[in-house]
């Protein structure tokens, strides 16, 4: 057994525990490709949230009342709900509605064949909720002066969202979207329990494969709150270094 | 007297400085000679033994599981039943001294036992935490677990088996071999392996619990669970014709109860619990439960020479 790292040797004296970090670096792939797949699902679902997000938003302040509620009822309905549930509903719950081998459930299968698909798809539909709420928020900020003075110049109900809404609302939202993608990131651990071999996985592998749970946790954890802290700390430089042209 | 006083607390305060070097000796040699973590663990003593602890708190604490019939699962009025928790009840029993025809009586042991739920994963790290006395979870002993738990007894010997709706076109292993199916089971050590020995050109899923694996395959999700062979003909018998299993199965293994390391007294006890129910004085009680929950009779104990040995 070699040496644990980062760790005095006088205080292997106070745990009931010997350390062996081997079993996270000998399985560096896992927890690397884990790491991957825990961004590429966060950027998933924040580029498909985005859109419905967007869709969402500017439709609500359309002023059709229908579509307005149905969207509220939507939003409501996903963000009251842990996102977990929303997960094993489309992953399990969805599918069995439907007897076996009926062409309704082998569609839904067709659809979402994987837990990796399903879980992105989730990920977007919950994204999707918060993401109206910020953008909807954006919307309201922008100043009734500005939409005016794009009235009075003629533009029309699209172009007045594409050149003057639209610029001025993603100013305002910019910091909420990097703390979304943020929190988007840290929820692809629920991932895990459908079996996509995510972050969360690669600790839980540890885990069970060698009986080792603080050195798995701890390894994912750290890695989380690096590659967390430094999205944020990316983001908020991009923030920074965008230059406003309105 | 103030002076009295202060004489007292530089007295108070050297002798502080005194401990605090010797203590700081004391670290210092202890990590020169780099004592064994368990070395600090070990109890010799019967008073400090978690036996003694369970005999004084009048409760013993079992983790176990919810989800795994018929290990461990709630029954209709919600109180988790199955062979774990039978085990338990037996060892309690034995603690508190209840008659061995009571020991499966749910009035006198369940008061007695403390069940903590747990996830399979969460085995190990309960035990070492002290949130439980002892495992009775359906845990397979392997070399790799025994490093930080050890192991009692063995109290039944398993295999898996791939669980199958009913009306799937698969009924063996022989079946599903190069058709690319997907095999659902609880996240274990080695399972994508020993899956991959059996179909080697499975995908696995690894989920959290049997429960969240038979879903899987409930939902269409994956084409076989990987199940208990004791729980694929649990299923098989007593889920309404909703599934069946292959006859092959995979992995032979052994289940024991598991314990914090260190506590030589409260192991040896243990063992002799699952000793004497397996091949003892409680046979009966133990016959009682494989039959409730396997369905099978177990062959009367024959005396003589004693069964441990073979001549």
């Amino acid at each position: 057994m070699t040496t644990p790292l980062f760790w005095p040797d006088w205080l292997k004296l106070r745990l009931p525990y010997s350390l062996r970090w081997e079993a996270v670096f000998d399985n560096k792939d896992v927890f690397i490709e884990g790491l991957l797949r825990s961004l590429e699902l966060a950027a998933i679902g924040l580029a498909i949230g985005t859109v419905i997000g967007l869709i969402c938003a500017f439709l609500r302040s359309s002023g059709y009342r229908p579509l307005a509620w149905l969207i509220t009822a939507y939003v409501e309905l996903v963000r009251n709900v842990p996102l977990l549930l929303l997960v094993f509903m489309f992953q399990f719950g969805l599918p069995q509605v439907f007897p076996r081998g009926s062409t309704e459930r082998d569609f839904i299968l067709d659809v979402l064949p994987t837990s990796y698909r399903t879980f992105a798809v989730a990920l977007s539909i919950y994204a999707g909720a918060y993401l109206t709420e910020i953008f909807g928020a954006g919307i309201l900020s922008v100043s009734r002066r500005y939409l005016d003075a794009g009235r009075s110049i003629g533009l029309q109900r699209f172009a007045l969202a594409r050149y003057v809404t639209g610029p001025i609302m993603f100013r305002t939202v910019l910091p909420s979207l990097s703390n979304t993608f943020i929190s988007l990131f840290k929820d692809t651990g629920i991932a895990f329990f459908i079996g996509v071999r995510e972050l969360s996985f690669a600790a839980s592998y540890i885990n069970t494969e060698y009986f080792r749970p603080i050195e798995g946790w701890v390894a994912a954890g750290v890695l989380y709150l690096i590659t967390a802290w430094l999205l944020a700390f990316s983001l908020r430089f991009l923030e920074s270094r965008i230059r406003w042209t309105v | 007297m103030f002076k009295d006083r202060f004489s007292v607390l530089s007295d108070r305060r050297s002798l502080f400085r005194r401990g605090a070097v010797a203590s700081g000796a004391a670290v210092a040699a202890a990590s020169l000679t780099s004592l064994n973590p368990y070395r600090a663990l070990a109890v010799d003593s019967y008073d400090d033994s978690r036996l003694k602890q369970i005999l004084d708190r009048g409760k013993l604490i079992v983790g176990t599981g919810a989800t795994n019939p018929p290990w461990h699962f709630e029954d209709d009025n919600g109180q988790v039943v199955g062979m774990d928790v039978d085990m338990a009840k037996i060892l309690a029993g034995g603690i508190f001294g209840i008659e061995t025809k009571d020991k499966l009586n749910d009035e006198m042991t369940r008061p007695l036992i403390e069940f903590v739920i747990q996830e399979a994963n969460q085995r190990i790290p309960n035990l070492l935490a002290d949130k439980v006395d002892v495992n009775f979870q359906f845990m397979t002993v392997t070399a790799l677990r025994a490093v930080q738990v050890e192991f009692t007894l063995p109290y039944y010997r398993e295999a898996a088996t791939f669980l199958l709706p009913i009306d799937s076109e698969y009924n063996s292993l022989a079946d599903m071999q190069g058709k690319g199916v997907t095999i659902s089971a609880l996240q274990n050590v080695g399972v994508d392996t020993d899956i991959k020995i059996a179909i080697p050109d499975a995908t696995v899923e690894q989920l959290p619990s049997i429960a969240d694996a038979i879903t899987a395959m409930d939902s269409g999700r994956a084409d076989a669970a990987l199940v208990d062979l004791s729980s694929g003909k649990y299923f098989a018998a007593n889920a309404g014709d909703r599934y069946k299993f292959t006859p092959e199965s995979i992995n032979p293994n052994t289940y024991a109860a598991s314990v914090k390391p260190g506590d030589q007294i409260w192991l040896n006890y243990v063992n002799t619990v699952i000793h004497e129910a397996c091949v003892g004085y409680d046979f009966p009680v133990y016959k009682q439960a494989f039959k409730t929950w396997f369905g099978e009779d177990l062959p009367p104990l024959v005396a003589g020479f004693p069964s441990e040995f073979k001549q």
